[in-house]
């Protein structure tokens, strides 16, 4: 192997590369010069702007409301029609080969339906897991100390528990399992990081996962070794969200008196009301009874 | 007469480059993948707080709120470094060594898509996602200036980036933070597009709107102007948020507790490390199931079940799968979990480069982290040793600590023990 190029090849390259430019220069059109480097047939100069960096002020607190009394919003969320059947996602014994293997006995110990609309027939069709929230804590509002106590989100029988989580901003949540098998939290956030653990066999004391920043809507959290686990997060930085229960009601009290604007939020739905404007009283309950169809709930019926 | 042909090769394919589709003039390009279900007018407004704050590849804004060092311009600098006289002089010679060296594959906006990428598998990476794969970092993390630098100086073996050590470590250092800055300014893109869409900018979001209106008077026009009032009342305070937070997060990846460290020293690559990684490699340890074998196959081919499943669409609604079977990254591709017979390691194959994966995970893919959790740090050690001896079929592993171990190996190789 020769180190050194010999004197004709250094020649033919530089009258090659001469060629090059040139012709580069004529095109005006080369990838050089498109892509504005300063080799080439730039016109414009290459300019940099240094920006300091001056934070952007944000409107300043307005009055505390706490010395007004406070007010409660709470209701129910119902199916409006025949609401569909749940879905089977594992059989018992799995017949149809859903999950590996290996976790059979566990994953299929039972029939396993799938969480993302459950009605319940016998409370007059309420939905469980609707998320009702305020995207932005009241102006002037000043949110209480973050709980010190974590939240704990639990698999079992390869499906989370709860399906829908509620946590303040760097409240810590403890993600357990109580399964004889790995399984593995992943995370999509918007605005937060990722979060993509393996959670070991049986793991009791829990791996920590904290939120830094509010989430304009759930997180989806899933598990890639047991791909129909779902299960969402909603982190906020104030306390007013609510998720309804198995008979579809919700409570969120605490409210500063005045017009709040709520975001109701369901996995299959999605935003079933971006703006639900209600008005607050103090030392008052202010109910609201929420009928979705199934086109809202965008299911089949 | 070699170094002719080359030369006239390499004229003719620039000749063949410059002549084909339409000259462009240097600019950013949006990134459509993201914008493409806005509203026309919420496009518009993401594209003008981008040029406002990051400006145009030949105007750029070197923005102080990022922790990126643009260094304070020298008046006094030689005629040999007379650049350095204008403030900002980094970015602007970062910028200048991405448009020679990385440009083709990376593109003007850093998307992956440069004239070359629609050649290469796998495609270069996208950097306005914010996420890079190899590097040091905890989990979640972004990689530290020093994981980007290693990066562009070794090259990502078994794919087309190669090393370009020979720039030098002045020249490394301005590419990874040009490439760093591009990275905050397609992050901020997208960022951006996710508020907008849960604002209600999105185009379906705008139709549902006129639909759902029962008296019918409710126009488009009247929603499009309601969707760009709350444009306009929230973007000073969204663009502010993301730029923090990315600042922060940019800052936080240097920090010294942000790195994967080993609670101990490598474990010496012996046989019987070798044994135990491999039976946590294939879940045989009671309580310490792993499931490598789900992607990565019993035999480390790299053919695992999970490459013949289809996998759901993350955040698809209505639910729907990819048509195409096996894993896919967060930027929507298909990708091979690694076959480790063949001993090339994309993030380095370092013993600790593999413990990092192991520990942490790799971002915008499936891998998560074992670290802490699932196996204990002596545990990853063994797992790594395996993993470093399946090009050997485990009788050996590469690199090991000590040259004595490695003679300790031989000798048991060649009294075929």
């Amino acid at each position: 192997m020769k180190t050194s190029t010999s004197e004709p090849d250094k020649i033919a390259r530089f009258w090659m590369g001469v060629a090059m430019i040139a012709l580069l220069g004529v095109a005006g059109v080369g990838i050089l010069a498109s892509s504005g480097t300063t080799r080439a047939g730039t016109k414009e100069p290459i300019q940099v702007a240094v920006r300091p960096d001056t934070a952007t002020t944000l409107a300043a607190a307005v009055v505390g409301a706490d010395d007004k009394g406070t007010g409660t919003f709470k209701g129910v969320v119902t199916f409006k029609g025949t609401p569909p059947k749940p879905k089977l996602i594992v059989g018992k014994g799995d017949p149809n080969q859903v999950a590996k293997p290996e976790d059979r006995a566990i994953c299929a110990a039972d029939d396993l339906f799938s969480e993302e609309l459950i009605v319940n027939a016998k409370a007059d069709n309420g939905v469980a897991n609707v998320f009702i929230y305020l995207q932005k804590a009241p102006a002037g509002y000043t949110a209480p100390a973050v709980p010190e106590e974590p939240v704990v989100f639990d698999q079992k029988g390869c499906q989370f528990i709860p399906h829908a989580l509620l946590v303040r901003c760097k409240q810590k949540v403890l993600v357990k399992s109580g399964d004889n098998l790995v399984h593995n939290t992943h995370t999509t956030p918007l605005r937060n990081n990722g979060f993509n653990k393996a959670i070991k066999v049986n793991d009791r004391d829990g791996e920590p996962l904290t939120y830094e920043k509010p989430e304009p809507l759930p997180v989806n959290v899933t598990c890639d070794f047991h791909k129909w686990m779902k299960a969402y997060h909603l982190p906020l930085d104030h306390p007013f969200m609510a998720v309804t229960d198995a008979d579809g009601k919700f409570e969120i009290k605490g409210l500063p008196p005045g017009e709040h604007t709520f975001v109701v939020w369901h996995e299959t739905g999605l935003y079933l009301n971006r703006k639900l404007t209600v008005k607050i009283t103090a030392d008052k309950e202010t109910e609201e009874k929420l009928s979705f169809t199934a086109a809202q709930f965008k299911v089949g019926s | 007469m070699i170094a002719q042909t080359k030369s006239a090769i390499a004229v003719l394919a620039l000749l063949a480059l410059a002549g084909c589709g339409t000259p462009s003039e240097s600019s950013f390009s949006p990134n459509k993948a993201k914008l493409g279900s806005l509203i026309p007018e919420a496009q518009a407004e993401i594209a003008k707080v981008l040029a406002e704050n990051f400006g145009t590849p030949n105007q750029l804004i070197a923005w102080e709120r990022f922790p990126i060092d643009y260094d304070k311009p020298d008046p006094q600098a030689d005629d040999e470094h007379k650049n350095q006289r204008e403030a900002g002089w980094r970015l602007k010679e970062g910028r200048n060594l991405y448009m020679t060296h990385c440009v083709h594959c990376h593109g003007v906006s850093g998307d992956g898509d440069g004239p070359t990428a629609k050649f290469l598998n796998p495609l270069p990476r996208d950097y306005r996602l914010g996420k890079f794969k190899f590097k040091s970092t905890l989990g979640p993390l972004k990689p530290s200036r020093n994981d980007l630098i290693h990066i562009v100086e070794q090259g990502i073996p078994g794919t087309y980036m190669p090393s370009f050590v020979l720039l030098g470590d002045e020249r490394l250092g301005l590419i990874v933070d040009y490439v760093r800055w591009l990275s905050i300014r397609g992050d901020t893109e997208v960022r951006l597009a996710n508020e907008l869409i849960n604002i209600g900018a999105g185009e379906n979001d705008v139709s549902d709107a006129v639909t759902a209106d029962e008296s019918k008077k409710l126009k488009r026009p009247d929603v499009v102007a309601g969707v760009v009032k709350s444009i306009n009342d929230e973007l000073a305070g969204l663009v502010n948020d993301i730029t923090t937070g990315l600042a922060e997060d940019w800052a936080k990846a240097d920090l010294p507790e942000s790195v994967v460290v080993p609670e101990s020293p490598r474990t010496p690559p012996t046989r019987d490390s070798i044994e135990r990684g491999k039976k946590l490699f294939l879940s045989q340890v009671e309580g310490k199931k792993t499931k490598c074998v789900d992607c990565h196959g019993a035999s480390g081919r790299g053919d695992g079940t999970s490459t013949e499943e289809f996998w759901p669409i993350p955040d698809a609604k209505p639910a729907r799968k990819y048509e195409v079977a096996g894993l896919h990254d967060d930027w929507g591709h298909p990708q091979k979990p690694r076959d480790l017979t063949r001993g090339l390691y994309r993030g380095g194959r370092r013993p600790i480069d593999i413990y990092r994966r192991i520990f942490a995970g790799i971002t915008g893919t499936q891998m998560p982290g074992f670290g802490g959790t699932v196996l204990k740090d002596n545990e990853i050690w063994d797992v790594v040793n395996y993993v470093l001896s399946i090009p050997f079929d485990g009788k050996q592993s590469a690199y090991p600590t000590e040259l004595e171990e490695n003679d300790e190996n031989r000798k048991k190789i060649a009294s075929g023990n």
